[in-house]
């Protein structure tokens, strides 16, 4: 018996499906996606035995095994699509949850009739064009049952989807879900020849047919976010290619060739788009990104000319130019100079990302000594250490370190960053800054007593505007710019910088590594999008 | 009395180096475009020049191409930019500080070791 072209539509169209179920669950791991892959399981079993059935036509015993295994994974698809429209519908009633449960429990119920008894399906049906098994008491039940939460499964899409008051994007959703599985329900019809009316089995095409909306409805309306358009569309073309070698032997007809032509090609255009896309998605950023650290360039420089009149002045009042000033004024004067010289440290701060983002750092590379480098950033952490009744210690290498090539205020705002950040975040006992040779690399060891880094926190703190959870607490001035400009700079040098922590009030170390020998440009070109 | 000659258009700031300067006894000019500081330069022939980059009618780099003396010239400028940095010591400044980043007292501690030398 020749088999007629819509059933080998079926193999193609399962691979498809549970590539496309898996890669939507593999990429977002949430229920509705779990469900979807879950169906789109029970699809793919139904598609590949509802073919081994029709191939074995010839043989009884495989044609009734074959047509148990594709209802078992049809009674199953039933639960599993009418659980993802409660899911992907949010519509997780108390009736609902019920009729979920009775839906599981009918399934189940079936499939223990299917396996172990006469009352589902029965003897053989052989028609013009394939064969089938004979419907059963229980089969009767299963129409029922399969009437009942299918028209339930449409009515919750169908709802979802003409709710006006639903987002735009949900509505979408369910719309396409109705549609495809809709299309999918027309491969019922095979169901007629249990009770023995045959029909050409041109219904098998809705698999193919649901597969597509599916498919176009994941790539084009972001049925599951995150899920990549072009992955699953190479992986289409893949499958369709690979049946191509696995059933050579296929009489297509001529309209049948071309059809699948035209769907790779339309597939392969659909890629082409996607790319673009993507790449148009690209520039915008970037050009957003520019315009961002343009902005902040030019709001700093405005910036800085009022700051320097604030600190400028209230400098003069505190060093006496102005003649005696009585101490509350002097106080008050300090509270000004302190946050105007800490306005001027976060300006310059987002000037050095803005010129970090667009790629303009430009070093002036001479020979420098790391011991000055540290020596200054003590002396300018010394009072606000001293003030907090915290000690500073600097342990020297015993042996002269080398000097290395480097710009030197740079490394020095690196450097004084964290020694500055040791300070700011230790209210009791010190900060400890050793240097050594190790490896050809300079190791700057700083060491604090302060209330540590969270391990959650140890991979981020690093990133722009990221803070710890710890530094909020004791200190919420920190504009959490500080240290990723700090890494930036030692990792123009070559080098890095890493942060350990035993956890909350347990300390911190900050370690710079700076390698003795190494190639630094002079013009350095980063591509940061942030 | 050694003579400073600034040129600096933000009044707020003219004013501010120039009670600090001359409290330590200096004599202080100031301009607040490139002609006119080029005028006085050429006129009061300054032993120090503090030069602001951000100027009206010509930037303070104009007035480094055009200045024929031989004062030494700080730049003092709020502009943080790399090539005009690299300018304007080609051009011959001696120093290149940004306002917000320094007290009037370490920029009077510069000028003062600028005319020690």
């Amino acid at each position: 018996m020749t088999i007629p072209f819509p059933v080998y539509f079926l193999v193609p169209s399962a691979f498809m499906i549970i590539i496309v179920g898996f890669y939507s669950w593999f990429k977002v791991d949430k229920r509705e996606n779990l469900l979807f892959f879950l169906l789109s399981v029970a699809q793919s079993i139904w598609a590949i035995s509802t073919f081994m059935m029709w191939y074995n036509c010839d043989v009884d015993e495989l044609v009734l095994f074959w047509d148990k295994v594709l209802y078992i994974a049809s009674v199953f698809m039933i639960p599993f699509l009418y659980h993802f429209s409660i899911e992907l519908c949010d519509l997780k009633t108390k009736r609902n949850k019920i009729l979920l449960f009775l839906c599981y429990l009918f399934s189940l119920g079936f499939v223990y009739l299917i396996v172990n008894t006469d009352y589902f399906i029965k003897d053989l049906f052989r028609y013009d064009w394939g064969c089938h098994t004979v419907a059963q008491i229980g089969h009767h039940f299963y129409l029922i049952y399969l009437g009942i939460f299918l028209s339930l499964t449409f009515y919750n899409f169908y709802s979802t989807w003409k709710n006006e008051e639903e987002p735009k994007e949900k509505r979408v959703k369910s719309f396409y879900i109705l549609l495809a599985f809709f299309i999918f329900s027309l491969s019922g019809l095979g169901l007629l020849s249990a009770y023995k009316i045959s029909i050409y089995p041109l219904y098998y095409l809705a698999l193919p047919l649901c597969a597509l909306i599916i498919t176009y409805a994941i790539t084009e309306k972001n049925l599951f976010p995150s899920v990549v358009a072009t992955d699953i569309l190479v992986v289409i073309i893949l499958i369709l290619l690979v049946t191509f070698f696995i059933f050579p032997d296929l009489e297509f007809n001529i309209l049948i060739k071309g059809l699948i032509f035209i769907l790779i090609l339309s597939l392969s255009l659909l890629l082409i788009k996607h790319n673009h896309e993507e790449l148009e998605r690209r520039q915008e950023l970037e050009r957003m990104s520019r315009l961002k650290s343009e902005f902040i360039s030019i709001v700093s420089h405005q910036l800085r000319t009022p700051l320097a009149a604030i600190r400028g002045h209230s400098s003069m009042i505190k060093d006496g130019d102005y003649g005696e000033i009585s101490q509350d004024i002097l106080n008050a004067n300090k509270y000004i100079y302190d946050s105007s010289v800490r306005m001027i440290k976060l300006v310059n701060s987002l000037l050095s990302v803005s010129r970090l983002e667009r790629g303009r750092i430009e070093l002036n590379i001479e020979s420098i000594s790391i011991e000055k480098v540290i020596e200054e950033c003590v002396e300018d952490v010394s009072m606000s250490a001293k003030e907090k009744g915290l000690y500073i210690k600097y342990k020297k290498s015993p042996k002269k370190l080398p000097e290395i090539n480097g710009d030197f205020e740079k490394i020095k705002n690196a450097v004084c960053n964290i020694i500055n950040n040791a300070v700011l975040y230790t209210v009791k006992g010190g900060v400890t800054i050793k240097s050594y040779l190790e490896n050809n690399s300079i190791k700057i060891e700083i060491k604090d007593t302060g209330v540590g880094i969270d391990k959650e926190d140890l991979g981020k703190i690093f990133e722009s505007f990221s803070r710890g959870k710890g530094g909020l607490e004791l200190y919420t001035q920190g504009t959490g710019l500080g240290l990723y400009v700090a890494k930036s700079f030692v990792e123009i040098h070559n080098g890095t910088i890493t942060a350990f922590s035993k956890g909350k009030n347990k300390g911190s170390i900050f370690i710079i590594d700076l390698p003795i020998k190494s190639i630094i440009k002079k013009h350095q070109t980063f591509n940061i999008i942030s | 009395m050694n003579k400073i000659l600034i040129i600096e258009d933000e009044k707020i700031l003219s004013e501010m180096y120039k009670f600090k300067f001359a409290k330590e006894g200096y004599e202080v000019l100031n301009a607040i475009e490139v002609g006119e500081g080029l005028k006085l330069a050429e006129e009061n022939n300054p032993d120090l020049i503090i030069l602001d980059i951000l100027l009206p009618k010509e930037s303070g780099i104009n007035f480094l191409e055009r200045y024929k003396g031989s004062s030494p010239i700080i730049v003092l400028s709020n502009f943080d930019d790399n090539e005009t940095k690299k300018k304007a010591f080609s051009l011959g400044a001696k120093d290149y500080m940004i306002k917000s980043n320094f007290d009037p007292q370490e920029v009077l501690s510069k000028i003062k070791s600028y005319l020690q030398n």
